[in-house]
């Protein structure tokens, strides 16, 4: 059993076995792939070749002929918007509305995706919030040129979003009463954060990270307002300084090559700031891998799969 | 949430996180065959490991941090004590070395180790195995059979690749074979790496066929008829002699053996006139490498080491090997030609013959070949 998740820059691994009926994790890694990733493009030969032979190496870096995989592809390859609905609208009408809102978003490109929408349990008196994804025409044959050379079954294909999510619930870290929960990975001059709450998904950003530890928004998802103080809490966690207003419950943080400093800032906070610590919460064949929590999307992946074959009591 | 990218569309209902949709999931059977693969691998690791691994499989999700610390300590433990053993034990066998002693104790641990598991079997000589410890067909219990050959990756690799043999290559005619040894063989065929040649090696290995037809014939051809006439393309012959003869059925047997085509004899004008069109059967040798080299060295190679019988060069030499047309004449004994032909046909130059042309005059003969120096390419 495989997690590979697609990212920008590599393609992380992990392989799952079933071992006297105990769950190990065989192998975790990453491959790097090549810079035009960069930009999300389904339809780069180039690309769809070197994913193939990347996902091949993977494949037969595997030591046993258990071929089915879960694919984790990162949400910002997708159009994603986070709209609030009037809690009156059902069925065809919301449908509706909301691939009209995603049209609007899109303009001509809408024609070449079909969406999927997802009622996210955040409550407000105002309506629900609904998470819309648009999914390529090319995203199926795209996935079956790059997997179909490894010969891998395809189980399911999720957004890092949900992958996270798993692994905050996996690990027994999901906040049951509805406190704002936020993952922060430190990249490479850059930090990637998932909001979660209410046991749900409720936004995402990514942002620059400038010399004096201040946060610039590149991207985002969700409700602005809630993510911009999201940021400040962030920022003054980062730079070692208390935050009265600070509105996050648990500060979950990794890093992927990005700046120890930021993490050395981040484990001196109050106790809201604290590393995933997933090695605790896993069997690892090897006991000597190394910062295991940024496998964390991987690692989230297959822990549906060890929920459905090893928990199901 | 829980969107499946390739499958979900249109508007879904809340999901939390980790909650599953297909619950009682069973395996397929290449993870059943992977969990076996597994099992059967780790089988011949130590009982320590299985005990290490075993308590955590009863919840590994709530590990207790106090259990991991002492798991900790056992290891640090262990280790030292492992690293003591191995000292002792170091020492000791210095110890039998220093006196000589060391290999033949060797002998007698092994000994006694084969007895201890029943390793007998292994012997050669079965007189002294218990019956009951080999099965009906005359196979041996799974678990001798993986004592005495546990299943490494090269045997497990031949295994596999004798699994995905033909049934027939695998078949061996008992009656065929005089050998009356109750052993059974299993033959495994070699697969020879296929040669791959190009339109140059072609030319090459065919200018060798056509000086070995050339060879053969100036052995037929009768020299004591007289004058007579030998011409030899890639895809045509005329001998003429002053009369037929037992030496035609000679020449028409050496025609079988190199190439495949028509024969005519001609006896109208008087003498023997023996033609025919071909195509030159193609010899391809195992290893073959032909050698190349500029229009200098080629002429070093087949002219030089004739230079007694060497009448004549026609080439024009700054043209080096670009399709250069060149012509060179020989004189002498049919032993003496056969020499130069032979020689020629061993070269694998980077020639392409055009013709042989053969004067018989009695015992002395002129042998002219045209050929062609060209740009070999792989």
């Amino acid at each position: 059993m495989l997690a590979i998740h697609i990212t920008h820059d590599s393609l992380k691994f992990a392989q799952l076995v079933n071992f006297k009926g105990t769950p190990f994790i065989e192998s975790l890694g990453k491959v790097s792939i090549k810079e035009g990733l960069q930009v999300p493009d389904m339809s780069n030969a180039e690309v769809i070749v070197s994913l193939a032979e990347q996902i091949a190496k993977i494949r037969n870096s595997a030591e046993f002929p258990d071929n089915s995989t879960h694919i984790v592809i990162d949400s910002d390859w997708f159009p994603l918007g986070i709209h609030r609905v009037d809690s009156a609208l059902s069925g065809a009408d919301l449908n509706k509305f909301l691939k009209w809102r995603m049209d609007e978003m899109l303009e001509s490109a809408s024609s070449q995706f079909s969406f999927v929408h997802q009622e996210l349990s955040r409550s407000a008196d105002n309506g629900v919030d609904y998470l819309t994804l648009g999914i390529p025409a090319s995203f199926d044959p795209w996935i079956q040129k790059i997997f179909g050379p490894s010969e891998l079954e395809i189980k399911n294909v999720i957004t890092e979003i949900q992958a996270i999510g798993d692994i905050l619930a996996a690990s027994g870290q999901l906040d049951l009463d509805g406190g704002l929960q936020v993952v922060l990975e430190n990249r490479a001059n850059n930090i990637a954060c998932h909001l979660y709450q209410n046991q749900d998904f409720i936004g995402l950003f990514q942002a620059s990270l400038n010399w004096d530890y201040k946060i610039t928004i590149d991207h985002s998802r969700g409700d602005y307002q809630l993510i911009t103080q999201v940021k400040e809490s962030i920022e003054r966690a980062i730079q070692g300084k208390r935050d009265p207003e600070n509105v996050i419950t648990n500060l979950f943080f990794y890093t992927s090559a990005g700046d120890e400093t930021v993490l050395n800032n981040l484990q001196k906070y109050p106790d809201t700031c604290k590393t995933l610590n997933l090695e605790k919460h896993f069997n690892f064949r090897d006991t000597e891998f190394k910062n295991v929590d940024e496998y964390a999307v991987v690692l989230g992946a297959l822990s549906m799969e060890i929920q459905e074959r090893f928990h199901e009591d | 949430m829980k969107i499946d990218l390739r499958k979900d569309k249109g508007v879904l209902g809340s999901v939390s996180f980790l909650i599953s949709r297909s619950k009682n999931v069973e395996p397929s059977e290449d993870e059943r065959i992977a969990e076996t693969m597994r099992r059967r691998r780790t089988a011949h690791q130590s009982d320590s490991e299985d005990k290490k691994v075993e308590p955590e499989s009863t919840d590994p999700s709530t590990i207790d941090p106090n259990k991991a610390k002492s798991s900790n300590k056992v290891k640090q433990n262990t280790g030292r004590q492992l690293l003591l053993f191995v000292l002792m034990l170091a020492s000791f066998a210095y110890y039998l070395y220093d006196k000589g002693d060391l290999f033949s104790s060797i002998d007698t641990a092994k000994q006694y180790l084969y007895e201890l598991v029943g390793m007998q079997v292994a012997v050669m000589d079965t007189s002294g195995v218990d019956e009951d410890t080999l099965v009906e067909e005359g196979l041996l219990p799974e678990a001798v059979f993986n004592v005495l050959m546990p299943v490494t990756p090269h045997i497990a690799a031949l295994a596999d690749s004798i699994a995905m043999l033909p049934a027939e290559s695998l078949y061996v005619d008992p009656t065929s074979s005089d050998d009356s040894s109750e052993y059974d063989y299993v033959y495994i065929p070699v697969v020879e790496k296929q040669i791959e040649l190009s339109d140059d090696d072609l030319t090459i290995i065919n200018n060798r066929s056509m000086l070995l037809l050339a060879t053969e014939i100036l052995d037929n051809y009768p020299s004591e008829y007289g004058n007579g006439h030998l011409f030899l393309k890639r895809d045509a012959l005329t001998v003429s002699a002053p009369r037929g003869g037992e030496w035609v059925g000679q020449i028409k047997s050496t025609l079988d053996k190199f190439v495949s085509g028509s024969f005519n004899e001609d006896y109208s004008t008087g003498n023997a006139k023996l033609t025919s069109k071909f195509d030159l059967i193609m010899y391809a040798e195992p290893g073959f490498q032909p050698q190349i080299l500029s229009a200098i060295q080629l002429l070093d190679v087949l002219a030089n080491p004739f230079n007694d019988y060497l009448r004549q060069i026609v080439i024009d030499l700054p043209r080096g090997v670009e399709d250069n047309p060149a012509k060179f004449a020989f004189a002498g004994t049919i032993q003496e030609m056969q020499y130069v032909l032979s020689s020629w046909a061993e070269s694998r130059n980077n020639i392409r013959l055009t013709s042989i042309d053969v004067e018989f005059q009695g015992d002395e003969l002129t042998l002219t070949i045209g050929a062609v120096f060209f740009t070999y390419q792989r």
